[in-house]
């Protein structure tokens, strides 16, 4: 764990940098399962969300955080018939059945991911067990782009950019082309008001992002 | 992982924890790699090309050549090296692709909070392990043995590693077991008193006959390849007869078809036989080197057998039977191909007998071109290694107990001292493909626990409780022989198993692990070995010898084809206990059957349910597998009932009309398909699983047993084809 | 001379596997209802309505209508017959679709483009078969140049097969023989 500490004249763009580093890292910690295991972290991060008023763009979040607190304990189950299963996923959390021909994991447009990461000196821990485009782990590298890019801030501009250049890139070329239909399908299938409210907090964000970079 | 149920409580705003975790001031925060790493060493990549072999239960267990390209599988093909499939594979082996990058394959162990509803949660393959080995020593504990612990396994996956799973219940005591099997038991013990065992000559050998009836086999569905011998054969020269009620897309490619009525072939085969027997064309010399009981026989037929009750019991003329039995005793070798599905009847056995007496009056048993085809089990003498394994020591009872596979649910419902608690179902969809479909879900609902291990969503795993992820055929290895072809292939683990599948073996190891940690010696089964390894330990000198082989590993270049007994009872060794073709048979008369080729009335129809209902296999499955996947669903996404225009119109049916179709059971709806392809007494709906639809044939199947298949495997088997019923429109 | 390439489709071996059309799809892995290969029953005529089958794909017209109301010139003919689409150009504007008379073109509904069998021209230069040659069990389709290839019988129609005068298509025939049937019904 590397803690980084921002000089004063920068301060802005850092914490641009790390609204979108809490939002995106909460978007990957609820798909990765994480939360499941630890609530209450979870509602730490949504909490520091909210909380975060100094910075404008969490007015996207906010309908998305007022589902979130309406919470019922079946959600876990309607969690997994979205996105984990055992059945036939309703919203499965995968770039390249939103992209490929055939809705099939592990295609060409996975390997795209794969070669996406390794350009920025990247793999997957479970390589070929889990698919490359598991929502989760483009998430997760998301977060390592915007930590990155935080991190290199003040040391070194020139390379912070690059960091950013290719968080623009990936939202562009890969999470902005799939993400907005699996919310849809969230929004269309889910029966609990906490996954309700995480698609349309992921659909915001990303639709902003996406807005921004264009 | 371990998910938690979330509570209100755990949601409420305002944690004072929030600052302590994250930072105060907001600019700090950091950053941990969990699913991702920094690229260390250069992941494998590049191109290779595995060998596979396709295990589902169909004659053809194709040798299969798979593409992988950086670790990910891209192109399923035939094996060329493999002269019976000549390199191609079926519609459905062309599919794999999709169902092992499918969405929606089961991905983690999970547990489900009330059977049915349909309220699942993940947890961890330990927490999985966890439950089930409390669970069986409770069981163990309570009733003194594992008795109440019910194993349902059967053709799912016919690769011999998977016969592990038998073997992880015998390291653990004495179990119930389902036994026998659904598809063929009847027509095997037919061959098995007449001849010793089941044993058919190579099928490449088909293109050598001059003469080659097809009875009640359609191979254009169920053996593609078997199919193009079969064509090759006829331009050869040589005739193909077809002999089936249902004029099924192999008949129309025979150069005579004859439409029997249903269950009577036994009828047709000793009418024939008393021709060939008036006629003197039979084999007086063969039968006097290679049989017993001939002259029985012969006073059988002259006794009890005309060719008039023949015409009238097959619906076929006496001058037709006439023309048939001259045609098939004269032209030299004859060859017969007896399928499983007419011996799904009550009287199923001792038709295949009597068809079986025909090639042995002809002499045609033991020759090239000739004999009585039904299936062979000679390639299949492995160690059974996964399979064998000792029982520990004070873990109660004196055996496995036996549950008739064919009336599962009503056994298991039935079973007493011990009650059946638990059960443990593998590569098997029971619910969707046993008869009584509701009794199967009463008897699911008796259970303490239900545990399903498969790919996918099915009807079974709907009503279980814990469900485990298992590896496809390309993840995990494996060796895989047919009952009806002589190739042996080995089947590479071509890629990692995605997600958390594990493949039978590891998930016995790994439960046989935690079952010894929690009470030490309650299971023998090794807790670990590599699973190539285990493959090795399943070959011996037998099958070295068989298919001249010194090293099981010279498999990695490809499949082979045994290199001797490729003509069944060539030696005229029959494995009977007079070591001759027994036409007489003490043997089926202590099975309580008569002991000659004798004819036994079919079931017929009711007032009630004055139809017969056959209930096939369908050329884009294989029982509940295939027709689920979306390029199935592409060529025919629903299931329908075929009616003769004849029936359909007292009934008042239009094509595509919906149709009821019922009896004291249950009853099915579907779409009506008028063809002239069935006989009007009989309607045909097509055994498979639909994806999300509540369709099953077996609603109506009742489990009636067939008249054999107690001997060669413990259990008669199913007369599915003996199922009455009554149609009306909706 | 050049070569005018087609497709042999022996009716009389195929019994309708459909395994021609899923090895086109591994092999070009097509979306689930995009079809280039499709396996028809013949419903006229010959054996029983759904025991007689054509497999067709595209059929390599030497009047191809979807060539000529292409807006774009997307299609062109090769030097040996062979019909090819130039996806690149594709508008998805489906003149060609409701041209043809065999209902070759296959629309594409994620990229809103058409797309159709190409007769594996890249193996066929290889000197290997088409994917569905290579695959069917029955050994029912070749491919064949029609200026060399002679053989009695050929048809270039079957009942159900539109009118081949439009557009000359190159696909062939060989009819299916019919053994007799004994059936117990009128029809019998």
């Amino acid at each position: 764990m590397k803690v980084v500490q921002v000089k004063p004249n920068r301060k802005y763009k850092f914490d641009h940098l790390q609204i979108k580093f809490q939002a995106f890292h909460l978007l990957k910690d609820y798909y990765s399962g994480l939360v499941w295991e630890d609530p209450e972290a979870y509602n730490v991060l949504c909490q520091s969300l909210d909380d975060e008023n100094y910075f404008q763009e969490t007015e996207i979040l906010k309908e998305g955080l007022e589902l979130l607190s309406k919470i019922e304990p079946e959600v876990i189950y309607d969690f997994n018939r979205l996105f984990v299963g055992p059945g036939k996923l309703l919203a499965p959390p995968y770039e390249s059945y939103y992209r490929n021909y055939e809705k099939l994991l592990m295609q060409k447009e996975t390997m795209a991911v794969r070669e996406f990461y390794s350009s920025a000196g990247i793999s997957v821990n479970r390589f070929n067990n889990e698919p490359d485009d598991f929502i989760a782990l483009e998430f997760e590298f998301i977060c390592y782009l915007l930590y990155k890019a935080a991190a290199l801030l003040v040391d070194d501009p020139n390379q912070s950019d690059y960091y950013l250049e290719l968080y623009e890139e990936f939202l562009d070329r890969h999470l902005g082309k799939w993400v907005l239909n699996h919310c849809k399908d969230i929004l269309e299938h889910s029966s609990t008001e906490l996954c309700r409210g995480m698609a349309v907090l992921t659909k915001r964000l990303i639709e902003n992002e996406i807005k921004k970079s264009a | 992982m371990k998910q938690k149920v979330f509570s209100r409580r755990s949601f409420i705003k305002g944690s004072t924890a929030a600052g302590a975790a994250l930072g105060v001031s907001g600019s700090i925060f950091n950053f941990m790699f969990t699913g991702l790493k920094p690229v260390e060493a250069a992941e494998e990549t590049g191109k290779k090309v595995f060998q596979n072999a396709c295990p589902r239960n169909c004659y053809d267990t194709c040798s299969i050549l798979s593409t992988v390209e950086n670790g990910v599988l891209t192109k399923v093909e035939g094996n060329p090296k493999n002269s019976f499939t000549r390199g191609r594979l079926c519609a459905k082996g062309n599919s794999y692709t999709r169902s092992v990058y499918s969405p929606d394959r089961i991905k983690y162990p999970m547990r489900q909070k009330g059977r049915g509803t349909g309220n699942w949660e993940r947890i961890s393959w330990d927490e999985a392990y966890t439950e089930i080995a409390e669970n069986i020593l409770r069981i163990k504990k309570e009733y003194g043995s594992t008795l109440p612990i019910c194993l349902n396994k059967y053709s799912g996956n016919f690769d011999i590693l998977h016969y592990g799973i038998e073997g992880m219940m015998s390291s653990i005591g004495n179990t119930s077991r389902a036994t026998g099997t659904p598809c063929w038991p009847a027509g095997i013990d037919s061959q098995t008193f007449d001849m010793g065992t089941i044993y058919n000559n190579d099928p490449e050998d088909l293109v050598n006959s001059k003469y080659l009836i097809l009875w009640g086999v359609n191979p254009a569905w169920t053996s593609v390849h078997s199919m193009y011998i079969i064509q090759e054969a006829q331009r050869r020269g040589c005739k193909i007869v077809a002999i089936d009620p249902i004029l099924t897309q192999t008949a129309v490619k025979a150069d005579l078809y004859i439409q029997v009525k249903t269950s009577t072939d036994g009828a047709l085969a000793l009418g024939m036989a008393r021709y060939i027997v008036d006629n003197e064309l039979y084999d007086r010399q063969w039968l006097e080197n290679n049989s017993l009981g001939y002259k029985e026989f012969i006073e059988y037929l002259r006794d009890n057998i005309t060719l008039e009750w023949a015409a009238d019991k097959t619906g076929i003329s006496k001058e037709l039977i006439e023309t048939l039995a001259r045609e098939y005793a004269t032209a030299k070798p004859a060859n017969i191909w007896i399928g499983y599905g007419m011996q799904r009847h009550t009287n199923g056995g001792q038709n295949v007998r009597a068809i079986d007496a025909l090639a042995a009056l002809t002499g045609n048993i033991g020759k090239s071109g000739g004999g009585a085809q039904y299936a062979q089990l000679e390639t299949w003498g492995f160690n059974y290694h996964a399979m064998t394994q000792d029982k520990p020591a004070g873990s109660g009872g004196s055996g496995d107990r036996a549950i008739n596979i064919n009336n599962f649910p009503a056994e298991v419902l039935a079973a007493s001292d011990p009650p059946i608690k638990m059960l443990w179902i593998a590569c098997r969809n029971p619910i969707s493909q046993d008869p009584e479909a509701s009794v199967s879900r009463k008897a699911f609902e008796a259970m303490g626990l239900v545990v399903t291990a498969d790919l996918f969503m099915n009807q079974t795993v709907e009503m279980s409780d814990i469900v485990l992820p298992v590896t496809t055929l390309f993840e995990s290895p494996g060796v895989n022989v047919s009952y009806w072809h002589y190739w042996l292939a080995l089947n590479e683990q071509a890629i990692n198993p995605m997600y958390e599948a594990k493949n039978d073996v590891q998930i016995a190891m790994e439960l046989s692990k935690k079952l010894n940690e929690l009470e030490p010696n309650s299971s023998t089964y090794p807790t670990s070995g590599d699973q190539l390894d285990w493959v090795g330990k399943e070959f011996n000198s037998n099958i070295y010898d068989q298919f001249g082989l010194s090293d099981w590993q010279e498999l990695k270049n490809g499949p082979v084809k045994a290199k001797k007994g490729l003509i069944a009872w060539e030696d005229g060794k029959f494995r009977t206990p007079s070591g001759k073709y027994e036409f007489w048979s003490e043997e089926a008369g202590k099975f309580g059957h008569f002991p000659l080729p004798a004819y036994l009335e079919e079931l017929k129809p009711t007032k009630e349910y004055p139809l017969r209902c056959i209930s096939p296999h369908w050329k884009l499955n294989i029982h509940s597998q295939f027709q689920n996947l979306d390029w199935m669903e592409a060529i025919n996404s629903k299931p329908f009932i075929e009616l003769h225009p004849d029936t359909a119109k007292s009934y008042g049916i239009n094509d595509k009309d919906s149709v009821k179709m019922y009896n004291d059971l249950g009853y099915i709806i579907v779409p009506a398909k008028i063809t002239t392809s069935v006989p009007p007494e009989i309607v045909v709906v097509y055994e498979a699983w639909y994806k999300d639809k509540n369709f099953n044939v077996n609603f109506t199947v009742k489990a009636i047993p067939s008249d054999m298949g107690r001997k060669a495997t413990g259990m008669p088997g199913l007369a599915f084809h003996d199922n009455f019923v009554n149609i009306t429109k909706v | 001379m050049a070569k005018k390439m087609g497709f042999l489709v022996n009716v009389d071996r195929c019994f309708g596997c459909h395994t021609c059309e899923m090895a086109c799809k591994n092999v070009y892995q097509l979306e689930p209802e995009v079809r280039w290969r499709k396996v028809y029953e013949i419903k006229e005529e010959y054996n029983l309505p759904e025991r007689s089958f054509m497999s067709l794909a595209c059929n390599h017209c030497e009047d191809p209508e979807c060539k000529r109301v292409c807006p774009v010139k997307a299609y062109s003919i090769r030097e040996d017959g062979i019909v090819l689409q130039d996806q690149s150009r594709c508008i998805g504007c489906k003149m060609c679709i409701m041209a043809c008379p065999y209902e070759v073109p296959q629309f594409n509904t994620k990229l809103k483009k058409v797309e159709k069998c190409h007769m594996c021209f890249e193996r066929l230069d290889k000197g290997q078969e088409t994917v569905c040659v290579a695959a069917c069990p029955a050994e029912a389709i070749s491919t064949i140049d029609l200026e060399e290839y002679y053989q009695n019988g050929i048809l270039d129609s079957l009942p159900g097969f539109p009118d081949p005068d439009i557009t000359k298509p190159t696909t062939r025939f060989i009819k299916p023989r019919t053994g007799i049937q004994v059936r117990r019904d009128n029809n019998g």
